[in-house]
């Protein structure tokens, strides 16, 4: 199983987890191949040239896949052929403000963005902050370069920036510190998680931006295309099978992950949804990945 | 914060954490002392089989690697001249030059003390900072980055002393080179070529291990025999010698390891830029710079003490914020969450032990390393007696596995070559190599502090010279720059009176 990014990142720790679950299931070995670099362009060319024998499967990031498929005319793999056997997690993404911002709400958000351009930290400027800022109509600029979600925490917390978008996940950790607060969730509805946790976010769909609900973050499980189609099914089911068994469950309840386990059909149908989403802001995507 | 202290320590009573800590510092040591195959890569092995353990037991084994690696590195580096890890490169200049001198002991034994004791200035520096280490965190924007890489950049026309335009060539080039991929500054791509190998850039551990590991041993071939040409004195008073050198050597030593802390502390810097600034600080001030690069004891001080103290230093933003504080640290925090301890903002209000874990780990993996480290030093330092066609070999076989298996990407083990044969020419011409490592390692770095303060500034420059962090900065590059000419025109005014 090829993972598109370093060992000890959050991609290879779900793979390696996942991993003696699925040999379980599909009674062999599954080992992981660490095949970094280029954002995980790197690591699915890989898995666009490796035999389509069922033997090598992908962890993938499925945004960053569809994303650069759409800008570039030039990359090693096409999106659409690629077997899109499950999605294992998916993370929603979410606007936040320091704590101690005088912003509470989007209408704050365009208000300011009047007096003054909205300074949004990131690594650089993805999807998620070009689509969002644009469709709402945010007057904005960019702080780049940042390593980590961390680092771009950070940068709100030192005053460098004054929002960003990341995923609910690695935020909830800052609201709860104290740190950070939520202002707008990308996604057809709230998200239960965070209601459970109290904090009340309205959704794009509540606030009218319908156009930003696909804006999410899935991990999926890839096969290189011409996979023969009896082969691929029984992965498929052998994940579905993984995502719910008791040892696996048992690390995602302790380090509270956030999985969504989707089947084939419905993964290929999130693949599409990203295209859709995305398509029509190929030019002002094009300004910040390719210049 | 005392049920804490108890909570991690109590862990050390159990005769199975102590192994798995020992266990770990072995690896450590090993994985350090092999040139080629560093820190990293011995705990990303070691990462998986820490699975099913208790979480503190696995952090004790992680960080039992972590401490003991640089100690390590420092081993091959002395007798080598071939850094066991990055941050020992400066360990090479002088202490190479000792063991050709047949005080390999005594280099050895000056490392293994400065490294146990500028780590536990490191750990103390830590411990002291746990309640305020979010301010201290905070306290680091863009500005004070920028101008701490360019303290780092200014320093590099001090170390080719004697050729300083060869120097800044060099440095020059090293810029360039790091200026190589995708460019979250520009929003493109420079310099690739349209190959996707050099979206990332040029990758740390292929560029290092072939300026440094691959280099020195075409150089070896080139010219055969030993290291030592006479019979090396492997006494073990060589090495107690060592030691004491240390405390004769009190403010270097705790200059430097101050200077390794600090670094430490602001993220994506590295243990390479600590151990450089504070040798070129060392030589800076001294008041005989013409010894160092030829055997001078404190140039050793100077690097190993603070290549150690920066892993304390580099556990405050860690604790803080959950940034990794070095690449090591990034992978411990992988480890954390393997483990079901999220690294974030309440990492200390919620796992208080861990940061204790962290310390006494820290602590007693450095103490271990060195002990051992002196107990073998005199036997150790035969070493560079056997024939060079024996070592090379070996280097070259460990260099290229250790690039290869980094991540798997055979291009890497290319560049690792191409570094080697660059790093090579390089040295026999006279090109300072740890000119273009700086220039490498810092010219993204500042462009990155320059770009995002003005971003952040929406492009008003004065954001640079009115933040007190940024201004002590400066004052203290501008002291740096001058301090020979003061030492000259002290020097005068003695020689007058």
């Amino acid at each position: 199983m090829i993972v598109h990014y370093n060992a000890g990142g959050s991609f290879d720790t779900a793979a390696r987890v996942m991993a003696p679950v699925l040999g379980k299931y599909l009674g062999t070995d599954v080992v992981i191949k660490n095949v970094p670099g280029s954002s995980g362009v790197v690591g699915a060319a890989e898995l666009w040239g490796s035999g389509a024998d069922g033997y090598t499967i992908g962890y993938m990031n499925l945004v960053n896949l569809v994303l650069f498929d759409l800008v570039f005319d030039d990359m090693p793999f096409e999106v659409e052929e690629f077997l899109w056997l499950n999605q294992i997690m998916s993370s929603k993404y979410i606007l936040s403000v320091p704590l101690d911002s005088p912003i509470n709400t989007v209408e704050d958000l365009i208000a300011a963005s009047k007096i003054k351009p909205i300074r949004l930290s990131c690594s650089d400027p993805g999807a998620e902050e070009v689509l969002s800022m644009n469709a709402i109509g945010i007057d904005h600029t960019y702080v780049t370069g940042f390593a980590s979600n961390v680092e771009i925490v950070t940068a709100c917390l030192k005053g460098d920036a004054d929002a960003m978008i990341q995923p609910t996940t690695t935020m909830l950790d800052w609201y709860d510190s104290g740190d950070m607060k939520p202002i707008l969730l990308f996604g057809w509805e709230k998200d239960p998680f965070l209601t459970s946790k109290g904090y009340d976010v309205p959704s794009s769909a509540d606030l009218g931006y319908s156009d930003l609900n696909p804006i999410s973050g899935p991990r999926v499980i890839a096969a290189p295309p011409g996979t023969p189609a009896h082969i691929a099914k029984a992965i498929e089911e052998a994940f579905l099978k993984t995502l719910a068994d008791p040892e696996f469950m048992e690390w995602v309840t302790e380090t509270d992950q956030l999985i969504a386990p989707k089947n084939s059909a419905e993964t290929t149908k999130i693949m599409s949804d990203l295209q859709n989403s995305y398509g029509p802001w190929k030019e002002e995507l094009a300004k910040y990945i390719t210049n | 914060m005392l049920e804490a202290i108890v909570s991690a320590a109590s862990n050390l009573l159990d005769i199975q954490v102590v192994l798995t800590l020992l266990l770990g510092v072995t690896i450590g040591m090993i994985f350090g002392a092999l040139p080629g195959v560093g820190g990293m890569l011995a705990m990303v092995i070691a990462l998986p089989f820490t699975f099913g353990w208790e979480p503190s037991t696995a952090i004790y084994f992680l960080i039992g690697i972590m401490g003991s690696v640089t100690f390590a590195g420092s081993i091959p580096a002395i007798l080598l001249n071939t850094p066991g890890t990055g941050p020992n490169v400066c360990t090479c200049f002088d202490g190479y030059p000792m063991t050709k001198k047949g005080q390999g002991g005594k280099a050895l034994g000056m490392s293994a003390t400065a490294s146990a004791l500028g780590a536990l200035f490191g750990v103390f520096i830590l411990m002291l900072c746990i309640p305020f280490t979010r301010a201290i965190v905070l306290a680091f924007s863009a500005p004070e980055f920028f101008w701490l890489v360019m303290f780092g950049l200014v320093s590099v026309a001090f170390a080719a002393r004697g050729n300083m335009i060869k120097g800044l060539f060099t440095a020059g080039l090293g810029i360039l080179i790091s200026l190589i991929g995708y460019s979250p500054a520009i929003l493109a791509m420079r310099f690739t070529g349209g190959s996707w190998y050099l979206f990332d850039g040029l990758p740390l551990i292929p560029v290092l291990v072939g300026l440094f590991a691959v280099s020195e041993m075409i150089s070896y071939s080139s010219k055969g025999g030993t290291i030592v040409k006479d019979k090396v004195p492997g006494k073990l008073s060589g090495v107690f010698d060592g030691v004491k050198e240390v405390f004769r050597h009190k403010i270097t030593f705790f200059r430097s390891a101050a200077i390794g802390t600090g670094i430490g502390i602001i993220p994506g810097i590295g243990g390479v830029v600590a151990s450089f600034l504070a040798y070129s600080t060392a030589m800076q001030s001294s008041k005989h710079p013409e010894t160092y690069g030829k055997g001078e004891p404190e140039g050793i001080i100077a690097s190993e003490a603070a290549n150690d103290a920066k892993d304390g230093g580099a556990l405050i933003p860690t604790l803080a914020f959950g940034i990794p504080g070095s690449p090591m640290m990034a992978i411990l925090l992988g480890a954390f969450l393997l483990h079901g301890i999220v690294p974030g903002p309440q990492l200390l209000e919620k796992n208080l032990d861990i940061a204790w874990i962290l310390i006494f780990g820290l602590v007693i993996a450095n103490i271990l390393t060195s002990t051992v480290g002196l107990s073998i030093a005199s036997y150790l330092a035969k070493l560079a007696t056997i024939r060079v066609v024996y070592i090379t070999p070996i280097v070259l076989l460990l260099s290229t596995s250790g690039t290869y298996l980094y991540r798997g990407n055979i291009w890497d083990v290319v560049l690792m070559m191409i570094a080697g044969v660059l790093g090579y020419t390089m040295k026999k011409y006279g090109f300072p190599v740890i000119c273009l490592v700086m220039g490498y390692l810092l010219g993204i770095l500042a462009e990155k502090g320059f770009q995002q303060t003005l971003q952040s500034s929406y492009g008003d420059y004065s954001v640079f010279f009115t933040r007190p962090i940024s201004i002590v900065l400066i004052v203290l590059m501008v002291i740096l720059i001058s301090l020979p000419v003061i030492n000259v025109f002290r020097s005068k005014r003695r020689n007058i009176s």
